[in-house]
């Protein structure tokens, strides 16, 4: 079975070819956001360089966010569209996710963390659970960085906390601030996401794999109807 | 302290417009406001020349954001008819990206806007005449209106 794995979502592009065994390719950049331009490009180059015609794949990941809007609309809409036209299931898996898979084996908690602007943060946590799977402990969500922390602080009791991200960098000081030594970052090779990661949290979920009309991003971000609902909600004054 | 002028017609809004252009860095953002015909869609396509654009710019209203290669890039925005939806289109990307913004119809979309940008009123007075308002929030755009007051002042 081969997987088509894609990122788009946020500057880094990656893509990659896995099967169960073995990750067959994969290419990864961190600099250039011009993901419309090249996507396609580097999906046909790792289709060549493995050698696999389109009808031999057998579903197709996707990052489907939270991140760049523009980013992320790129990807999903393309692999709804490689999907569809392939007749394939597509799994969408969040991007938040694929960077904390980066830390597999870690024994404490994993904070993947991106920044969306305003002093918040799109974040979740997560725990390994063996070397293969990662367990959700707080949801994802966009919070202020200056709330999240201290949240994190009372989930971990006294473990570590290892924040992972490309932003992280520029939250470093922030961090250090409320959690001092309990938080660890990793070394800059595991801050970005890689496709590969993301073809295997597809492969586990293939079967329930969505029919490609279906898949739709993830924001992360309430519209402004869906917030003034849940506010007129906690008053009170809507029913469900 | 307020900065006004009192252009003669459409190409001096535009060599305004223009002139203004040199000044502007990655990140800023300019909120345009003026009814229907006072001139922002003009006074867009002086920035835009001003930025190197070289592509014909006209009004987004249909499309809602148009992008534009230039010196920076430009990003041209109408969010006369976004309404609720404001939150689907990523406005961020674009406030938080590597050019300039120019957004009309700005006050419409306030909750969403950065606290800090550099807007701009635009009347009508008499047939041709266009009064120009620039009010800044934030240091950024009060340094960048005593740049354009200190350009204006001394001319060439």
């Amino acid at each position: 079975m081969r997987v088509l794995a894609i990122d788009t979502s946020n500057l880094v592009l990656s893509v990659a070819v896995v099967e169960e065994e073995r990750v067959l390719a994969e290419t990864t950049t961190n600099q250039q956001k011009n993901h419309s331009v090249r996507m396609m490009d580097a999906i046909s180059e790792l289709l060549d360089a493995t050698n696999t015609s389109p009808e031999e794949l057998s579903g197709i990941g996707v990052a489907i966010g939270p991140g760049s809007y523009t980013g992320v609309r790129i990807g999903v809409a393309s692999a709804k569209s490689i999907a569809w036209s392939l007749n394939l299931p597509v799994v969408g898996v969040s991007s938040l996710q694929a960077v904390a898979m980066n830390a597999l084996g870690f024994a404490d908690l994993i904070v993947p963390l991106f920044d969306a602007r305003r002093g918040q943060v799109y974040t979740g946590c997560y725990a390994s659970r063996g070397l293969d799977s990662l367990d959700m402990l707080e949801k994802e969500r966009i919070i202020l960085l200056q709330e999240w922390l201290p949240l994190l602080r009372d989930r971990a009791g006294g473990r570590s906390i290892l924040f992972l991200g490309e932003d992280v960098r520029m939250h470093r000081q922030t961090i250090e601030q409320v959690l001092g030594e309990q938080a660890l970052f990793a070394s800059p090779a595991f801050n970005h996401p890689r496709a590969a990661h993301i073809g295997y949290l597809a492969m586990q979920r293939l079967q329930e794999g969505t029919d490609a009309h279906a898949l739709v991003p993830e924001y992360l971000q309430l519209a402004e109807a869906e917030a003034k609902w849940l506010a007129q909600k906690q008053e009170g004054s809507v029913k469900e | 302290m307020a900065y006004k002028w009192t252009l003669a017609g459409v190409e001096q809004t535009q060599n305004f417009a223009e002139r203004l252009a040199a000044f502007l860095q990655p990140g800023d953002l300019l909120a345009l406001e003026g009814d229907l015909g006072a001139g922002k869609t003009t006074f867009t396509q002086g920035l835009a020349r001003g930025l190197g654009v070289r592509n014909v710019v006209n009004s987004p209203t249909f499309t809602i954001i148009k992008e534009y290669q230039g010196r920076l890039p430009l990003y041209h925005m109408d969010v006369y008819r976004v309404g609720d939806d404001v939150d689907s289109l990523g406005l961020d990307d674009y406030f938080f990206g590597e050019g300039v913004c120019v957004v009309e119809w700005a006050s419409l979309i306030e909750d969403v806007l950065p606290q800090e940008r550099l807007t701009i009123f635009l009347r009508t007075a008499g047939d041709e005449q266009r009064l120009i308002e620039l009010v800044p929030q934030g240091d950024r755009y009060v340094r960048l209106c005593e740049e354009i007051d200190f350009d204006a002042r001394t001319g060439d």
